[in-house]
């Protein structure tokens, strides 16, 4: 529990980053919470995985003005498909370029998925209207170029976090054994 | 064993029924609260950080511009001197239309009642077009009121209202549609948003003159802006003899990547 906590943490402070450092100085479409649920696949187990996906989508679609659902479910298929992709396909062995090829392909697989889910949710109404040429042509490129800039550091990042919740648990007051 | 009685299975497809189910509530309005008090606390943080990255990226800015600063002052001196005579000469021509406007006993015009608000995030996902500002049903802010950023430049208009929070959505967002004339010409049109990277200017007949550099305001037409509130000037023309109407792209007047202090006119 005490890890999720300080994930929840520390998700709110990446997203507070990309929106009060990064898109001020013209980062534009960075999305580092995506960048962060690459890592996580790749370090993390599947459960923790998933929660993560759900919560960082939600986290999201709260703060964009899109309906709500349509990052959350984006993001979740993201995860369940680049999970079974590096197991199953991929020996799981986290190195950077397996770290940054993922990058790319879920960059470019959030950008359909979005646009798919955007779909979807046009029958019930919940829609957003969407700019296929300028999205495609200015945001894409210009997501790629920054989550992958930006990978090296989240992965520090993700490492820091994950680190002071080891040295959290290890101050935790232990069990004694009879 | 078949893939559904699997546990990844049942935990997949335990995430997809909780995000439907927020999703549903959030559609009939249950998860107004839990919205307004994360965008708060959001908001809150966001503010506090951007305001430092905002002195940083200013004192680099101000390094990088310090050669241009003599040249620059000579140049915004002279603007000065042209701004105020035009200053003098459209506050006789107000003048003159106030006591025209008497004369032929037309209906005064009204002034704006203005609220301040301050901007409390931008989406941060780039993917749509709107901002979250500081006030909101408390305030008396209501749905489709226009913002605008001091004194007349028009940024958007209010599309959801929270206790203490509405959302705009902006001219530049796809969904935006802006009743609009060019000043000199006072051809009409409608202002399209273009995703963040311009305006579309269109529906403007072809017997209109239009040309690059006009000032476009809102028409005031359909009622949904009030009339004479700035959205940009022309950038490029966009049309052939062929085409039914004309169209032109704008340059909007506002930084919308920069926005901090609004007004909400009520």
């Amino acid at each position: 529990m005490k890890r999720y906590i300080l994930w929840l943490i520390a998700i709110f402070v990446l997203i507070v980053l990309q929106s009060a450092v990064f898109i001020p100085l013209n980062f534009d479409h960075v999305n580092l919470l995506l960048v962060l649920i690459v890592v996580s696949l790749l370090f993390a187990d599947f459960d923790f995985g998933l929660i993560f996906s759900t919560i960082c989508g939600l986290i999201l679609d709260f703060l964009s003005g899109i309906p709500d659902g349509i990052f959350a479910f984006s993001l979740v298929s993201i995860f369940l498909i680049l999970y079974f992709v590096v197991n199953n396909v991929l020996a799981k062995e986290p190195s950077l370029l397996i770290l940054f090829a993922s990058v790319a392909v879920a960059t470019l697989l959030f950008f359909g998925l979005f646009l798919l889910y955007n779909q979807i949710f046009k029958m019930f109404g919940l829609a957003t209207v969407i700019n296929y040429k300028s999205l495609l042509l200015f945001d894409l490129p210009s997501a790629l170029v920054f989550n992958l800039l930006l990978t090296f550091p989240v992965l520090k990042y993700y490492t820091w976090v994950e680190n002071l919740n080891r040295k959290l648990s290890k101050n935790d007051p232990q069990p004694v054994s009879s | 064993m078949r893939f559904i009685y699997t546990k990844i299975f049942t935990k997949v497809f335990t995430a997809f029924v909780i995000i439907a189910l927020l999703v549903i509530l959030d559609a009939l309005g249950y998860l107004a609260f839990l919205k307004n008090w994360f965008l708060e606390g959001y908001g809150f943080a966001t503010t506090k950080v951007s305001a430092v990255t905002r002195s940083v990226k200013g004192g680099f800015t101000t390094i990088f511009t310090i050669k241009n600063l003599a040249s620059d002052n000579a140049l915004l001196n002279q603007q000065v001197d042209e701004l105020s005579f035009e200053n003098a000469r459209l506050k006789a021509a107000r003048e003159e239309n106030l006591t025209l406007r008497r004369a032929l006993n037309f209906k005064q015009e009204s002034q704006f009642n203005l609220l301040a608000v301050e901007v409390l995030t931008l989406d941060p996902t780039g993917f749509s077009q709107k901002i979250v500002i500081d006030k909101g049903a408390d305030a008396n802010v209501q749905l489709n009121q226009a913002v605008v950023i001091s004194p007349g430049l028009l940024v958007g208009k209010i599309s959801r209202v929270y206790n203490s929070s509405s959302e705009v959505t902006l001219i530049t967002d796809p969904s935006s549609l802006v009743n609009a004339q060019v000043v000199d010409s006072g051809a009409k049109g409608l202002v399209r948003g273009e995703h963040g990277l311009s305006l579309l200017f269109d529906l403007i007949t072809q017997n209109e003159l239009i040309k690059d550099g006009d000032l476009v305001i809102t028409s005031g037409l359909s009622g949904n802006f009030p009339k004479g509130l700035l959205i940009g000037e022309i950038s490029a023309l966009r049309s052939n003899g062929t085409d039914l109407f004309q169209k032109a792209y704008i340059l909007p007047a506002v930084d919308f990547r920069n926005l901090r202090f609004l007004f909400v006119i009520q």
